[in-house]
C-alpha cells in the first residue's frame, strides 16, 4: 500500500515537472529567441529553420564607410580571391587578407548602439533617472496613500477611494490630450518633469498595499500610539517593515512600467536628448519592415538591467506575488 | 481607528502655493528662435525611423548646408499613430512644430472637423511656385481640399508592388511576371504544382517523379489581408469605394465581392495563402514563395536579406480600369508659426519637392518622385538602369486614385480588415463546405453598414 502511494507520488512529482518545464521552455523561448537573432546576419533571421548562427564569409569594404558584406568565395587565386556578394551586386578580386570568417555577429550589438541619436547611452541614463525617480516617488506616494485609507478616519474616505479605483478603468489614451495640455501649460514639454511627475503617484500601488494594509490588525496600530509610537513612528517601524513583499512588487511593477513605456515618452518630449529606450528601440521596426537581427541586439542589452534587478529582488518579488493573489 | 482633524485652512493654504508654483511654470513659446549662425529654426516632426529615417536626415542636412536663411531640425516621433495623437494634442496646446508629416485623415481633422484651420492655406504660395504644374496630377488632387484650398503637398508616397522570384520563373520557363491577376492565377497555380522547396537545400527546384508526397510545394502568392489590395481590385473590376460625397462606402458590390472571391478562391485553390505581420516578406527572402504584394517601400528593407535573383514589378492589373491607389503621407505647415517660419517651412518643401530631390529620395527608399520631370534626370534614367524594377511603383504614378480622404475612414479601415479576416478564417477552412460568395456577399454587407455608421457618425459631428 504504502509502495503503491510512493509511485503515485513520484508519478504526480514527474508529471508535474514535465509540466512545469514545457511551461518554462515555453516562457523562455521569447528570450532565447532574441539572444540567438542578436547575433544572426539579417539573411539568417528570416531563415525558421537554422536556430544557430552559421559561419560566414565578410569583406569590408574600406570605401563605403567600412561596410560589411558577407560574400563567397568564387574563385580561390592564393593571396587573392573572387568573391560573389550576398545580395545583388557585380563580383570584384579582393585581397584575401580583406575576408574575415565570422560565426556570432557580436557587431549587431555595435550597430544598434550607434544607430539611433545621440546615442543609446543617452537613452540609458534618461530611462534609469526616470525609472528610479518615478518607482521611488510611486512607492513613497503608494504608501502614504494606503496609510491613511487603512488607518485613518477622514470625510468622504470611501468615496475618495472609490474614486481613484475609477481612474483606474480610464484607459491611457483617452488621457493623453488632457495631460498633454495640462503639461503644455505648464511649460513642461520636452523636460524630466514631464516624464517623471505625472506617474509620481499611482493607484494600482495605492490599491495593492491598502489591500495588504487592511490584513494588520487595528490593535497593533492603537498599541503602538498608546505606547506612544508617533503616526510615521508606526509606518517605517512597524507598518513598512511588515509589508516588504508588496512594496517590493509595486517597485517592480512601476519601474517595469516605466523602462516599458513608449506612448508617453514620445507624446511629451520632442528632442532626441530626452528619448527612452523604448523610442530607441522604435526605430528599428517600421510600418514597411523591419531590422529584426538590430532590433534584438538592441532589445538584449535593454533588458540587461531588468533582469539583473529582478534576480536581486527576486525572493521578494515571488512572496509579493503569492501574497497578492492569495490574500488580494 | 484616528480621526484625522481636517484642516481646512491648511490645505487651501498648501493649494495655494502649489498652484502659484505650477502657474510659475507656465510659459508658452511660440517665438522665433534662431542658431548661433543667425538662421531660423523650423521645427518637423515625423515619424520616419531606421533606414528611411537615415536618408531623411541625411537629405536635411544638406538642405541645412545649402542655404543659410532655416535650419530645419527633425523630432522623430516614433509611429505614425503616436505622430497623429501628438498633433492633435500640440494643436490644442497651441505648441505645434512649424512642418509635420501627416495622412489626409489628420488634415481634414486640422481643417474642417476641429471648426478653425490649425494648418496654413499653401495656395498663395503655390500659385507662385512654377514646380507646382509639374507635380503629379494625383499628388495635386491628393493636396487640394474644399474650396481649392491645399492644405499639404506629398512626402512620402508610395504604391503597392508585387516581388518575384525570377529564380522560380526560371525553373517553369516564364519570362516576364504576371501583369493581371489572372496571369498571376495561372503562374501561381504553376509554380504550387510543378515546384517543390528541396528538403536537403531548402532551394527551389522542379518536382521530380519520385518525388515522395510529403515534399513540400512552393507556394505562389503569399499576402496580408490589407484593404489596400482588396480597394484596389474593386476599383480594377469597375467598382467605387464610396459614393461622390464620400458618405457612404460601397464595399457590398458586385465589384468587390469579385474582388474578394479572387482572394478566397486563391486560397481555397491552395496556390495561395494569407499570413501576419511581414511573414509575407520573410517567407518570400527565404524563397519559400515565388510571388508577394507589399508596398513598394519594404523592398528597401528586405533586399539586403534576398541573395537570389529577384524583380519588382507593379500590382498586377484587373478586368475594367488599370489603376491603383497612392499611399503614405503628406507635410502641412501649421498656422500657429509665426510667418517668417511659415515662409521658411515653405522653403523647405519646396526643396523636398524640387526635381533633383525628389528623384534622390525615390531613388534612396522607393517611394516614388513627386515630379513629373524627376523621371527625366540622366540620375534617375541611370539608376533605373542598374535598379531592375526601380520603376514597379513609378509606374503606377499615371494611373494612381486615393483612398478617401474623411477621418473616419481610419477606422473604416479596420473594419474593412477584420472583415476580410473573417471570411478568410470562415472559408479556408478544410471542413467548409458552403458557398464560399454567400459568406463574402454577407460579411461585406453587414460590415459595410458598419462603415456606414461610422462615416454617418463623422457627417453628423
Amino acid at each position: 500500500m504504502i509502495k503503491s502511494n510512493k509511485k503515485i507520488k513520484q508519478i504526480k512529482s514527474f508529471a508535474m515537472h514535465t509540466l512545469l518545464i514545457i511551461g518554462a521552455i515555453m516562457m523562455a523561448f521569447p528570450f532565447i529567441w532574441m539572444m540567438l537573432t542578436a547575433f544572426k546576419s539579417s539573411q539568417e533571421v528570416i531563415n525558421v529553420d537554422q536556430w544557430f548562427p552559421k559561419e560566414k564569409i565578410y569583406w569590408q569594404d574600406i570605401k563605403q564607410n567600412n561596410e560589411d558584406f558577407q560574400v563567397e568565395i568564387l574563385e580561390d587565386y592564393g593571396e587573392a580571391a573572387k568573391i560573389k556578394f550576398f545580395i545583388r551586386r557585380e563580383p570584384i578580386i579582393v585581397d584575401k587578407s580583406q575576408l574575415t570568417k565570422k560565426t556570432w555577429l557580436f557587431s549587431n550589438f555595435t550597430k544598434a548602439w550607434n544607430k539611433v541619436q545621440p546615442s543609446f547611452g543617452r537613452y540609458f541614463i534618461n530611462t534609469i533617472v526616470i525609472a528610479v525617480v518615478v518607482t521611488i516617488g510611486q512607492v513613497m506616494t503608494s504608501i502614504l496613500a494606503a496609510y491613511a485609507f487603512v488607518f485613518f478616519q477622514f470625510p468622504f474616505k470611501n468615496w475618495i477611494f472609490t474614486l481613484f479605483l475609477a481612474t483606474m478603468m480610464v484607459p491611457q489614451q483617452v488621457l493623453l490630450i488632457p495631460n498633454y495640455l495640462i503639461l503644455s501649460n505648464l511649460g513642461w514639454i520636452d523636460t524630466y518633469m514631464a516624464l517623471i511627475i505625472p506617474w509620481l503617484a499611482g493607484v494600482f500601488g495605492i490599491f495593492m498595499l491598502r489591500q495588504f494594509f487592511v490584513q494588520i490588525p487595528m490593535e497593533l496600530f492603537e498599541a503602538a500610539i498608546i505606547d506612544g509610537c508617533s503616526k510615521f513612528g508606526f509606518l517605517f517601524r512597524i507598518l513598512i517593515p511588515l509589508s516588504k513583499p508588496p512594496i517590493i512588487t509595486i517597485s517592480i511593477f512601476t519601474f517595469l512600467g516605466s523602462w516599458n513605456s513608449l506612448l508617453w515618452p514620445l507624446i511629451v518630449t520632442n528632442s532626441q536628448e530626452m528619448r527612452t529606450i523604448q523610442v530607441g528601440l522604435s526605430y528599428f521596426s517600421q510600418a514597411e519592415g523591419t531590422e529584426w537581427e538590430l532590433l534584438m541586439a538592441a532589445s538584449a542589452f535593454c533588458i540587461i538591467p531588468l533582469i539583473v534587478m529582478y534576480i536581486i529582488a527576486q525572493k521578494h518579488f515571488v512572496q509579493g506575488e503569492a501574497g497578492a493573489g492569495l490574500k488580494g | 481607528m484616528q480621526v484625522l482633524k481636517v484642516n481646512y485652512k491648511k490645505i487651501f493654504f498648501v493649494l495655494f502655493i502649489v498652484s502659484l508654483v505650477f502657474s510659475m511654470g507656465c510659459t508658452k513659446t511660440n517665438e522665433d528662435v534662431y542658431t548661433k549662425d543667425g538662421k531660423l529654426k523650423i521645427k518637423f516632426w515625423h515619424a520616419m525611423g531606421g533606414i528611411l529615417g537615415k536618408v531623411l536626415d541625411d537629405m536635411i542636412q544638406d538642405y541645412n548646408k545649402s542655404q543659410s536663411k532655416y535650419e530645419v531640425h527633425t523630432e522623430f516621433m516614433g509611429r505614425y499613430d503616436i505622430l497623429e495623437q501628438k498633433i492633435i494634442a500640440s494643436v490644442m496646446a497651441e505648441n505645434t512644430p512649424d512642418i509635420a508629416q501627416m495622412y489626409e485623415g489628420v488634415t481634414m481633422f486640422l481643417t474642417r472637423d476641429k471648426g478653425e484651420e490649425s494648418l496654413i492655406d499653401l495656395k498663395p504660395y503655390v500659385d507662385k511656385w512654377e514646380g507646382y504644374k509639374d507635380i503629379f496630377e494625383v499628388f495635386q488632387r491628393n493636396s487640394t481640399y474644399d474650396g481649392g484650398k491645399i492644405y499639404s503637398l506629398p512626402f512620402n508616397k508610395s504604391f503597392p508592388a508585387m516581388m518575384y522570384n525570377k529564380e522560380i520563373l526560371k525553373l517553369l520557363d516564364i519570362e516576364k511576371p504576371p501583369k493581371t491577376w489572372s496571369e498571376l492565377k495561372i503562374m501561381g497555380t504553376r509554380v504550387h504544382n510543378e515546384v517543390v522547396v528541396d528538403k536537403e537545400t531548402s532551394l527551389p527546384r522542379l518536382r521530380r517523379e519520385n518525388d515522395k508526397e510529403d515534399i513540400k510545394a512552393m507556394m505562389g502568392y503569399g499576402f496580408v489581408v490589407d484593404p489596400w489590395t482588396l480597394e484596389i481590385m474593386l476599383l480594377q473590376n469597375g467598382g467605387e469605394m464610396t459614393n461622390k460625397d464620400e458618405s457612404q462606402v460601397k464595399f457590398d458590390s458586385e465589384e468587390s465581392i469579385d474582388a474578394m472571391q479572387f482572394l478566397v478562391d486563391a486560397v481555397r485553390d491552395g496556390w495561395a495563402y494569407r499570413t501576419q505581420g511581414y511573414n509575407h516578406q520573410n517567407d518570400f527572402s527565404a524563397q519559400k514563395v515565388a510571388f508577394i504584394i507589399t508596398s513598394s517601400v519594404s523592398r528597401k528593407y528586405m533586399e539586403r536579406k534576398l541573395n537570389f535573383p529577384f524583380s519588382v514589378a507593379p500590382i498586377p492589373m484587373g478586368k475594367k480600369r488599370d489603376v491603383s491607389i497612392v499611399s503614405g503621407t503628406n507635410v502641412c505647415i501649421f498656422s500657429s508659426a509665426s510667418k517668417k517660419r511659415q515662409d521658411g517651412a515653405w522653403d523647405f518643401i519646396k526643396w523636398f519637392n524640387s526635381p533633383k530631390i525628389t528623384a534622390r529620395w525615390a531613388m534612396n527608399t522607393f517611394y516614388v518622385p513627386t515630379r513629373k520631370s524627376s523621371l527625366k534626370l540622366p540620375m534617375m534614367k541611370e539608376w533605373l538602369k542598374k535598379t531592375e524594377g526601380g520603376d514597379a511603383a513609378m509606374l503606377q504614378l499615371p494611373i494612381g486614385e486615393l483612398e478617401p480622404r474623411s477621418s473616419a475612414w481610419y477606422r473604416c479601415r479596420i473594419v474593412l480588415r477584420a472583415s476580410m479576416e473573417k471570411i478568410l478564417s470562415i472559408v479556408e477552412k478544410a471542413s467548409f463546405k458552403g458557398d464560399s460568395r454567400e459568406v463574402i456577399s454577407e460579411n461585406l454587407k453587414a460590415d459595410t453598414a458598419k462603415m456606414n455608421k461610422e462615416l454617418r457618425k463623422y457627417i453628423n459631428k
